[in-house]
């Protein structure tokens, strides 16, 4: 059986579009993460939404509405003016853009800043990036609401920054990256406390691979126990392997953390 | 003879168009980044929209049931579809839609100026052959890793990664080198990375040795005037077989008598020898071994 070229890659282009075109309606064609964060399915927190998993494109709507939380009180507790914009079009991946004048070495506030907010907000436990920065009116708003006690402010202080009203409107970007610049150095002649002071060799991190955790004295078994989950390879990064598990790494990392302490 | 529509023009337009689609996407996701979403092509990241990345997730899938770091079921689903393809055709993806291709082709055309009848012969026949294999070894290093880290390490040292994430500063500077070096090398080699590093390309080359339609150069009217040899850019000699099961060929059809053979009928693509050949061959067969590749 003989067949043109030409037919070949034509229906070689056939079968690849038109695949793309029956999954997108059958609902199988998924590019992204999903658009809300998803419920924790076990333990003390089953049924929550994963402050976790809220990721860098989800809107301050979606977060909103995962967390019970106006998207209004995010904006205004990170010192947003929203101006003529929508908060809750807002994204956690914008906070980089306002917050772009904090000095690197200090930290930041982004995505992070926002699942520890929301975290704090839902009295969730979770363990932010080191290198992960609030705006002090953020802790202000979440003291005054109660949801978090005098103990856990204090808590946060070293990861605490000074920021005036940031316009967050979208036609007005230039200006808000230069009052972020001049915010953020008053804020950070403020702050009186390194924010990395508070790492030390065996901590948890972001970048934290299997080995680290042999070498600070834990054992497989003990790492299975504590996660539930069989540990990954001695190379893979913790956070990303749980992660990809479906684990909850707040919580993972906080277990592993106790075992760390405890020895 | 009968006019035949050309294969080289054809092919161009299906390369631009996928070239194009691809940017468009990859502008479509910084765009997304930054809250503006397009029409129709959405944000949509290029990892999403890679078939490798599911040959790379493969492994975790079975694991763990998850998917490797910026790796979602779209990637699976392309890279069904393209095996599909290649089972029927051979890696037509690798010839005809990735972009990565396509643009080492147009830098060769530049390369193809300045040195003639030199181009894409200047790598002594040994070594070359050789360099051949080295795709197979980036492939199992691509597996490992990814296994190990469950991270798309790859991205680092892809030059399609680069090529179409160079503003976005998501690109390391091992991926800017390699992407450097691939340019350099399509201006004197056709196709470079396919040629001797592209893991997928491995991977989709298999299937020229299993292919339901094939390659097939009929002697009886073979004039033997090479055309076919010099039209293919992976340097496949064509000519010195009936059937073309090397894993380099990328479907491209450039030999075929629809583009470079002169003689209708000659160099086809065919699910089996056609009729008078195969009987021609079963005849010699009964006295001579056949000399099919
Ligand atoms: S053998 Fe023919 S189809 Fe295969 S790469 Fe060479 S020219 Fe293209």
């Amino acid at each position: 059986m003989r067949i043109k070229g030409i037919a070949a890659a034509g229906i070689t282009i056939l079968i690849i579009l038109g695949g793309v075109f029956i999954s997108q309606l059958t609902g199988t064609w998924i590019t992204e993460n999903a658009r809300s964060p998803r419920l924790i399915t076990v333990g003390e927190f089953a049924g929550m939404s994963d402050p976790a998993d809220i990721r860098g494109s989800h809107t301050f709507a979606v977060i909103g509405e995962s967390f019970s939380i106006e998207p209004e009180i995010i904006a205004a507790a990170f010192g947003l003016d929203v101006g003529a914009r929508d908060p809750g079009e807002l994204r956690p991946n914008e906070m980089e853009l306002f917050f772009e004048g904090i000095d690197e070495s200090r930290g930041e506030i982004g995505t992070d800043s926002i699942k520890w907010f929301i975290a704090l907000y839902s009295d969730f436990p979770y363990i932010p990036e080191e290198t992960t920065l609030l705006p002090s009116s953020a802790a202000e708003y979440l003291i005054a609401a109660g949801k978090i006690d005098q103990e856990v402010m204090d808590s946060l202080q070293p990861s605490l920054i000074e920021t005036e009203l940031l316009k967050a409107d979208a036609d007005t970007e230039a200006d808000a990256d230069t009052e972020a610049d001049a915010d953020t150095d008053a804020g950070i002649a403020a702050a009186d406390t390194d924010v990395s002071s508070s790492s030390t060799d065996r901590t948890v991190k972001g970048n934290t691979i299997f080995a680290d955790l042999y070498t600070w004295g834990l054992t497989e078994k003990e790492i299975g126990e504590v996660t539930g989950e069989a540990p990954g390879p001695r190379s893979a990064v913790v956070r990303d392997y749980y992660t990809n598990l479906g684990l909850e790494y707040g919580t993972v990392r906080v277990a592993l953390q106790k075992l760390i302490d405890s020895k | 003879m009968k006019k035949r529509l050309k294969i080289r023009p054809v092919r161009t337009g299906v390369q631009i168009f996928f070239f194009l689609l691809i940017a468009l996407i990859a502008v479509g996701h910084s765009l997304e980044e930054a809250g503006i979403t397009l029409p129709l092509i959405g944000g949509a990241s290029l990892h999403a929209v890679c078939p490798f990345g599911g040959v790379v997730s493969l492994y975790q899938y079975i694991v763990s049931g998850t998917f490797v770091q910026k790796i979602h079921d779209s990637s699976f689903i392309l890279m069904i579809l393209v095996f599909l393809t290649a089972v029927l055709f051979g890696p037509v993806f690798c010839g005809w839609i990735c972009p990565l291709g396509s643009f080492q082709e147009w830098i060769g055309r530049i390369g193809k100026k300045l040195f003639r009848k030199k181009y894409n012969h200047m790598i002594p026949g040994k070594i070359d052959s050789i360099l051949r294999y080295l795709r197979y070894l980036v492939l199992i290093w691509v597996i490992i890793v990814t296994a190990a880290s469950a991270r798309l390490v790859f991205a680092n040292y892809d030059p399609y990664y680069a090529l179409f994430n160079f503003w976005t500063g998501e690109v390391a500077i091992s991926g800017f080198i390699i992407l450097g070096l691939v340019i350099l090398l399509s201006l004197v080699v056709e196709r470079p990375f396919c040629k001797y590093a592209c893991p997928y390309g491995a991977v989709l080359g298999l299937s020229n040795f299993f292919r339901v339609f094939k390659i097939r150069r009929i002697p009886k009217t073979c004039i033997s005037c090479s055309a076919c040899d010099r039209a293919c850019p992976m340097n496949i000699e064509v000519e010195k077989h009936t059937t073309v099961r090397n894993h380099q060929c990328i479907a491209c059809y450039e030999c075929t008598s629809e583009a470079a053979c002169p003689i209708s009928d000659t160099v086809i693509l065919s699910a089996e020898l056609p009729l008078r050949e195969s009987a021609k061959t079963k005849t010699r067969t009964a006295k001579e071994p056949s000399h099919a590749n």
